[in-house]
């Protein structure tokens, strides 16, 4: 009777493991294609962007997406966990456009069609080389997109997946819109020679803003016009650049006051003066700006904001004497001139400026905002740290260190330090300063940066500077595509640690031009302080853990013992 | 209810011999020295724990067999597991019981790393969402493997052997998403295989996303797993 029992007993256990198994495989693989989740980030890095979502919502037309993607790389396996990002983002967004949008995965590696498609569009594979026993090979890593709406057709060559989103949404936002937005550019540049058949088109040397109109071009038509043509501002132009033009005529000034007037979008960059970057001599060049822009309570002084937040730069070299022998290595030092805005210089609540981490500007000059008209109002993007000061622009500019020593002393025997606004938005309705026949005002947006040096071709060209993305910021706030800008500084936040060396160096008086002893030195007792530092940390974190455990475990078996060793005695009764 | 009453008996037992606190104090150690001493931090300078939990899955390994080792072969090798298995308990609330015990000693030895996170919070700007992410992934795929290692346990009186089977067990669902890859690999069991990676769903949940499929994916393992402890004490109950 009782090993019957058994059996049946055991026999139902098995039955049940079994089904057990059974219901888990689809329970799970149902689960998973809910795809439900949670983004923990702080900047919901994985998770659809409110533009994204608000671009497929627009969607009134089937949206076909063709991912080119292979996931065996031979060398890069190491990197499928961060690719496979793009496939689960993908499938947000196919789950979000929902009945729109279709995806397709193609391998052009193991699929011969998929291969030519991905030549035709113009998907470019990225070659990988990995080291195996038999030699060296050389995979394609596959990552491009192709998406095509009613009869347009758009293509991302290769994405990362920390810009696959920004990448996505942008070209999913041309596709809906018939043109691409106009930005209208107002400068003194050479124009463009004509473009010639089979040969690349020659940028003169003079057109300094061409990087602005290369990054700016991503998103937008960039378009020179000229404010005495008569058609100057066409509808499709969506916010102007001033940037930095000579003596502007009063005519041009009527068109651009108008066009403020009626609601228009302006992104002035306002200098006295120009700035030889070779020769680093400034030579004055007004505007013509001045008064138009005094009369809505805005001045740009003629002074320098000299900052000690500053960009450091190469002012000579030493030699070093290391263990392999005397090395060459330059010596920087912060250059005044070059203000490093970062952290509190930024408005932190500012579409523009919240997400970026640093702008640098050269020359900068200090914008002071008088009493506004009414309906105007102002408010501060970007400013000097509080240890600034202005110094006369008839200062030597020059980078070597002893004009760098000098240009702080005279900035800190100038008069007490003070933050310096630098760039400043104004919004509301501009009442227009030139008499206009059937002008009909409404609510625009403008702002006036004391600096025109910051989206030069040379600033821009320096990635880390995060002027380009200060420069498209600007732009589509401007163009109110506001949305797009925080999708455009997601997930790139970088959350660097103390440099130790670096923090020692300054505690102790910072690098002296032509002393390599002190350097030297200095250098030495700085590496020595961050190996102890990291050396603390590292086994502080090390040994503490088992203390405390150990600690506990002691505490524990000294109290269990004291209990253990007190008699028995035997709860009362009643 | 009487789950938690065994899985509290279990907890404090493993407080009563060296063993439980040599594993305790273990694994925060390792962990820092991993992720401090041997790995890249301070050469990458980021306040990132993706490095430290990146160490986890292995050190897991070696750990949560150590965990569960004892939990069934000391009651068989010490003769208390017939005396176990006799009182009114029922065997789901035994397993689970133990279990829960196992799983709550594994917390606390998370715990201990709490120091890391607080150090990088005061060298940098740390991201509190994806050190949440990894601190839940690091449960569930402790769970999973406390669940296969408890499995295991069952299977024999020897520690030593339960401990082994244990880690060469937990080894083969880190390793068998690697082979996934793998050029020889038929695409649709390649991607059966990395659907099975413990790894593969930790990673995803340490970057700081936590999706219901890989909640799933460790909550099932748990619950075969167990159940399949439970047929084995079944079984074991009527021989």
């Amino acid at each position: 009777m009782s090993s019957q029992m058994a059996k049946k007993s055991i026999a139902q256990s098995n039955l049940s493991l079994l089904l057990v198994f059974l219901l888990l495989i689809p329970a799970v693989a149902l689960l998973s294609q809910l795809r439900w989740r949670w983004d923990l980030t702080a900047e919901r890095a994985y998770s659809l962007s409110p533009a994204t979502l608000h671009s497929l919502q627009q969607l009134d037309d089937r949206l076909q997406i063709k991912l080119y993607f292979n996931r065996d790389i031979e060398g890069a396996e190491a990197l499928l966990p961060a690719r496979l990002v793009i496939e689960d983002l993908l499938a947000e967004i196919e789950r979000k456009g929902a009945p729109w949008v279709s995806v397709e995965t193609v391998d052009p590696t193991t699929d011969l069609a998929a291969q030519r498609d991905a030549e035709h569009v113009g998907v470019e594979p990225l070659p990988v080389t990995a080291q195996n026993v038999g030699g060296v090979s050389v995979d394609l890593l596959y990552q491009g997109l192709e998406l095509r709406y009613q009869d347009r057709s758009e293509v991302i060559p290769f994405v990362t997946p920390d810009e696959f989103e920004f990448a996505f949404t942008v070209r999913l936002a041309d596709l809906q819109r018939e043109q691409r937005p106009v930005i209208g550019m107002v400068s003194d540049e050479p124009l463009l020679p004509p473009q010639m058949p089979g040969l690349p088109r020659q940028v003169p040397p003079g057109r300094i803003y061409e990087q602005l109109r290369v990054t700016l071009g991503q998103r937008y038509a960039v378009r020179d016009i000229d404010l005495a043509a008569a058609d100057a501002i066409a509808a499709d132009i969506v916010a102007i650049i001033v940037a930095c033009p000579s003596a502007l005529a009063a005519d041009k000034l009527v068109v651009l006051d108008r066009y403020l007037a009626e609601g228009g979008h302006l992104l002035v960059l306002q200098d006295g003066d120009v700035v030889d970057q070779n020769q680093l001599k400034s030579e004055l060049r007004p505007t013509g700006l001045e008064e138009w822009l005094a009369a809505y309570g805005i001045t740009v002084g003629s002074a320098y904001v000299y900052d000690e937040e500053a960009v450091q730069v190469q002012t000579s070299v030493q030699t070093v004497h290391t263990t392999s022998g005397p090395k060459v290595v330059p010596v920087k030092m912060p250059y005044g001139f070059g203000i490093l805005a970062s952290g509190d210089s930024l408005a932190a609540d500012h579409l523009v400026t919240s997400g970026l981490s640093q702008v640098a500007l050269f020359w900068a000059h200090p914008l002071q905002v008088g009493v506004l008209p009414t309906g105007l109002k102002a408010e501060t993007l970007v400013q000097s740290s509080a240890q600034a000061w202005l110094l006369p622009n008839t200062l030597s500019l020059a980078m070597d260190g002893d004009n760098v020593r000098a240009l702080r002393a005279a900035a800190i025997a100038s008069a007490p330090p003070q933050p310096y606004t630098l760039a400043t938005a104004f919004t509301g309705t501009f009442q227009p300063l030139f008499p206009h026949t059937n002008l009909v005002a409404s609510p625009g947006a403008m702002v006036v940066i004391a600096n025109s040096e910051l989206f030069h071709n040379s600033t821009l060209g320096v990635e880390a500077s995060g002027n380009s993305e200060f420069a498209a910021n600007l732009v589509d706030w401007l163009a109110q595509d506001g949305a797009l800008i925080e999708l455009r500084s997601r997930g790139k936040k970088n959350r660097p640690i103390t440099d130790f060396g670096r923090t020692y160096v300054e505690e102790h008086g910072g690098w002296m031009e032509g002393n390599d002893l002190h350097n030297e030195e200095l250098d030495r007792a700085a590496q020595d302080d961050r190996r102890t530092r990291r050396r603390w940390i590292s086994w502080g974190n090390v040994v503490i853990p088992p203390f405390l455990v150990l600690l506990f475990g002691l505490l524990h078996r000294t109290w269990f013992g004291r209990r253990a060793r007190q008699p028995f005695q035997p709860r009362a009764t009643s | 209810m009487r789950s938690l009453l065994i899985a509290r008996r279990e907890f404090f037992t493993a407080f009563d011999s060296p063993v439980g606190y040599v594993i305790l104090a273990m694994f925060p150690a390792m962990a820092a020295a991993l992720f401090f001493v041997l790995g890249p931090f301070f050469l990458q300078g980021e306040a990132s724990m993706r490095g430290f939990f990146a160490w986890i899955p292995w050190l897991l390994v070696v750990l949560a067999p150590a965990i569960s080792m004892r939990i069934w072969a000391e009651e068989r090798r010490s003769g208390t597991e017939e005396l176990l298995l006799t009182f009114p308990f029922q065997l789901r609330d035994l397993v689970v019981g133990k279990f829960l015990g196992a799983w709550a000693i594994l917390g606390v030895a998370l715990l201990f790393t709490a120091g890391v996170p607080i150090t990088l919070e005061c060298l940098g700007d740390l991201d509190w969402g994806p050190v949440l992410g990894g601190y839940v992934s690091a449960m569930l795929l402790g769970g999973a493997s406390l669940a296969v290692g408890l499995f295991l346990s069952a299977l024999t009186a020897n520690q030593i052997v339960a401990w082994l089977l244990g880690v060469t067990v937990l080894m083969f669902f880190n390793l068998v998403g690697g082979a996934a890859t793998a050029s020889a690999m038929p695409p649709g069991f390649g991607r059966l295989l990395l659907a099975i990676d413990f790894g593969e769903h930790f990673h995803s949940i340490t970057r700081g996303v936590i999706g219901l499929g890989s909640v799933a994916f460790y909550f099932a393992v748990m619950v075969l797993f167990l159940c399949a402890n439970g047929i084995v004490m079944e079984r074991r109950r009527w021989s």
